[in-house]
């Protein structure tokens, strides 16, 4: 099994922390991996993207030109990287921010920002719930795996709780419209 | 299972420094390394030890000699354009035979270059970018875990010769994170230990004869002698402390030649490549493993492929320690530019 | 018969080769009477410079290291940094700490390093062949000036002692000369309240010391003392600028 994810969005979103979540979730379920950041050079508004590669095996190249998931948290990001994604590989858009539709059955959409403001009251969660659905959607990782992931990064008590319900929010998601349009 | 840690590459190097008794670390700010820095000055103070960010890598050079000199482990960090200017300060730490650990994380150059991973700093290495005949004892880890490992292990090593150590990585492997397993060690008591076992070190002539610690030496034959007896120390270290690795059966008919984070994607070729490709990892650069390469070259039977990134570097010793046997093929890519797994695997079905 | 002078502990019983009238050997010497007299030389660790005090160590008998050319401040703040009970003195002349080490000095004002830093001022480089130093004066002649400095071409000397006191990091700051027994005696006072002021904590210490270069500057020693009144003084005062 191997997996070759990217993460992306703009700067001040979470993307790396979304990436080295996923990362310590591979180590949790006992899995090699790789997590490889990238970003301009603006602080905050510019573009920011993760790659993360979960695996059986040892991985080589922590770069991945062809991807197995797309996991978009804004607009310029689904654009740059859809390209890369193979047959059969996942995307998981936000669609609280990116506009894009897909006749894709493996694009899926959700309004992880709205429901990071609606239901945990911070907006900036929409990371966590991106991350949340996606396993949910690839089975990539368990939710325990992840949840457990998010105790590694010695964060405060309130941090951590806001981001494992944030996962669950994202997970427990259920798309009410099954078909999209054109990309 | 041993407990693992997801760490990022340049945090490795320092914290495999700070376990391996690091005392005091000198440094200045440049992508794609500043994790470096940043960590050290955080938990230096935190321990007792030394930091200083210096206003150049000019003077964070200086300061090391200053402190290796004192008998402490030191260290620091830059990335080809800071290494440039400390190439001055590494030709006088050899000339004294001062322990160190220097880092260089290097990126895409010549110039200013840009801010990705490159392999382009193996001739200011190895050939010496600073004057006069001399060497470093050179480390290239291909993976986090190595990154670790051989900073924590620079200090005796370097002690053990009074030579700097340096370990050449790139902007790939500072920059990613993996699993790594952190070594349990005892924290140094106290900074005293190591300097106990110097004879050489200045700590102020209590007790002894004034000591002097100098590169200059003016009198007729005395600088000539000086450097055979930094030649008989280089011919120990290339005796004792060449490190490689080989992947594959010592019967493949193609080896490929590569280090650091190239390797590492190699490695992920010759899973695919089948069993008559192997793959040769220099772990030290210097001293070179030309023993090895040399002993698998063979007239008719083998042939060789050195993958860097960079114009052609390492190439020129695979070459001289093929030295005619088999031909030796090239495959580049500079600036900056990752070379990839199917760009190498395109390349071996054209010489297989 | 009681002793009542002889060579300084810190001092070895190495014959000079500085040239005769140079304010080298007698500035070692005041150094060396200074240590002995606070009774540091176990403690000292001296950082010499490239210039004609690169043989330094040969003469002091002490804890003494080579540095690059310039780096004397950044390898005596590693030095301090690590040993911060003993007492670390840097020794250097207008090119190594006016020329090429600008930024060193600097920054360990600004770092308020606790060293102590010599400063010969002689207003050439003696070493390589008396060229111009940030220090010559206006219309002073030097192998890289043959028709004297000018100020739109060489622009103008540096005061460093005036220039390092902006510096809260430094405590202790005086300008003296090598040129008259006055001026000796004052010197030697200067070097101890600067050592003093490092064993305080007080911060940097620096002492900038006019010295006359006979051979370079084409005079003989007798001669090049007066010019050392007469011209360097007008432009280089003596005093303490700080502390």
């Amino acid at each position: 099994m191997e997996k070759k994810i990217i993460v992306c969005g703009s700067g001040g979103q979470g993307v790396l922390f979304s990436g080295v979540v996923l990362a310590w979730g591979a180590i949790e379920a006992g899995k090699h991996t790789t997590c490889f950041p990238s970003y301009g050079a603006e602080i905050r508004g510019g573009s920011s993207m993760s790659t993360v590669i979960i695996s059986d095996e040892p991985i080589g190249s922590p770069v991945a030109e062809s991807l197995d998931g797309l996991i978009a948290l804004n607009e310029l990001g689904y654009h740059r990287y859809i390209k890369k994604l193979l047959p059969g590989g996942i995307v998981v858009v936000n669609s609280s921010i990116a506009k894009v539709k897909a006749d894709d059955r493996n694009f899926f959409e959700i309004p992880a920002s709205e429901l990071a403001d609606r239901e945990l009251g911070n907006i900036l969660s929409a990371n966590m719930v991106m991350i949340g659905y996606y396993i949910k959607k690839s089975g990539a990782l368990s939710l325990d795996a992840v949840k457990s992931a998010c105790e590694k990064l010695k964060y405060k008590k309130s941090a951590i709780e806001l981001n494992k319900n944030a996962l669950e929010v994202g997970y427990n998601y259920e798309n009410k419209t099954s078909k999209g349009k054109r990309r | 299972m041993e407990k693992k840690t997801l760490m990022k590459g340049n945090i490795a190097i320092a914290q495999g420094a700070i376990d391996g008794g690091l005392d005091a670390y000198f440094g200045y700010p440049i992508t794609p390394q500043n994790e470096i820095p940043e960590f050290m000055s955080k938990k230096l103070p935190e321990i007792n030890k030394v930091f200083i960010q210096a206003e150049s890598e000019l003077a964070s050079i200086n300061m090391v000699m200053g402190s290796a000199v004192a008998g402490f482990r030191s260290m620091t960090s830059s990335s080809s354009p800071g290494i440039s200017l400390m190439q001055e300060g590494l030709s006088y730490l050899c000339g004294c035979e001062l322990p160190c650990l220097i880092v260089n994380v290097q990126r895409g150059g010549p110039g200013l270059g840009n801010i990705s991973g490159s392999q382009a700093d193996y001739f200011q290495t190895v050939k010496g970018g600073g004057h006069g005949d001399y060497r470093l004892i050179a480390f290239a880890p291909d993976s986090v875990q190595e990154m670790y490992d051989f900073s924590l292990l620079s200090f005796e090593l370097s002690e053990k010769y009074r030579n700097p150590v340096m370990i050449l990585t790139d902007g790939v492997l500072g920059q990613m994170m993996e699993p790594i397993v952190v070594a349990i060690h005892e924290p140094r008591a106290t900074s005293h230990e190591p300097r106990a076992t110097k004879n050489w070190a200045l700590d102020g002539c209590a007790g002894r004869k004034p000591r002097l610690i100098r590169s200059l030496l003016m009198v007729e034959g005395e600088l000539e002698k000086h450097n055979w007896h930094l030649n008989r120390k280089y011919d120990d270290i290339t005796k004792s402390e060449v490190k490689y690795e080989i992947v594959g059966h010592k019967d493949a008919d193609v080896f490929i030649v590569a280090y650091g984070i190239v390797a590492r994607i190699c490695k992920s070729v010759i899973k695919d490549a089948g069993s008559k490709v192997g793959l040769i990892r220099p772990i030290t650069l210097w001293p070179f493993p030309s023993e090895i390469i040399s002993e698998i070259a063979s007239p008719g039977k083998k042939k060789f492929l050195t993958v860097e990134m960079n114009l052609g570097q390492m190439v020129e010793d695979v070459k001289l320690s093929v030295n005619g046997k088999s031909p030796v093929e090239f495959l580049g890519r500079p600036g900056g530019g990752l070379v990839t797994a199917e760009e190498i695997l395109q390349k071996l079905k054209g010489m297989l | 018969m009681k002793k009542i002078f002889s060579r300084p502990e810190s001092l070895k019983d190495t014959p000079h080769l500085y040239c005769p009238g140079c304010g080298h050997g007698i500035i070692h010497r005041l150094i060396a009477e200074v240590i002995d007299e606070l009774g540091v030389r176990e403690k000292t660790i001296g950082v010499a410079p490239v210039g004609c005090a690169v043989f330094a160590y040969d003469y002091f008998n002490f804890d003494v290291t080579e540095a690059p050319h310039g780096r004397p401040p950044a390898v005596a703040t590693g030095i301090k940094r690590v040993l911060p009970d003993r007492v670390v003195f840097t020794y250097q002349g207008d090119g190594d700490l006016a020329a090429i080490g600008t930024a060193e000095i600097i920054h360990a004002a600004a770092r308020s390093e606790n060293i102590t830093v010599i400063f010969v001022n002689n207003a050439n480089y003696g070493m390589t062949g008396g060229q111009m130093a940030p220090t010559t004066l206006i219309g002073q002649k030097t192998s890289t000036t043959p028709e004297g400095r000018i100020e739109n071409c060489h622009g103008l000397p540096i005061k460093v002692s005036e220039l390092m006191a902006i510096f809260d990091g430094v405590s202790y700051i005086e300008r003296t000369a090598v040129n008259t027994p006055k001026n000796i005696l004052r010197t030697r006072k200067a070097i101890k309240m600067a050592f003093e002021a490092q064993i305080e904590n007080k911060g940097l210490s620096l002492v900038e010391i006019l010295s006359q270069c006979p051979v370079e500057w084409h005079m003989n020693p007798v001669v090049s003392a007066k010019w050392l009144d007469e011209e360097m003084l007008k432009f280089y005062p003596l005093g303490v600028i700080k502390g």
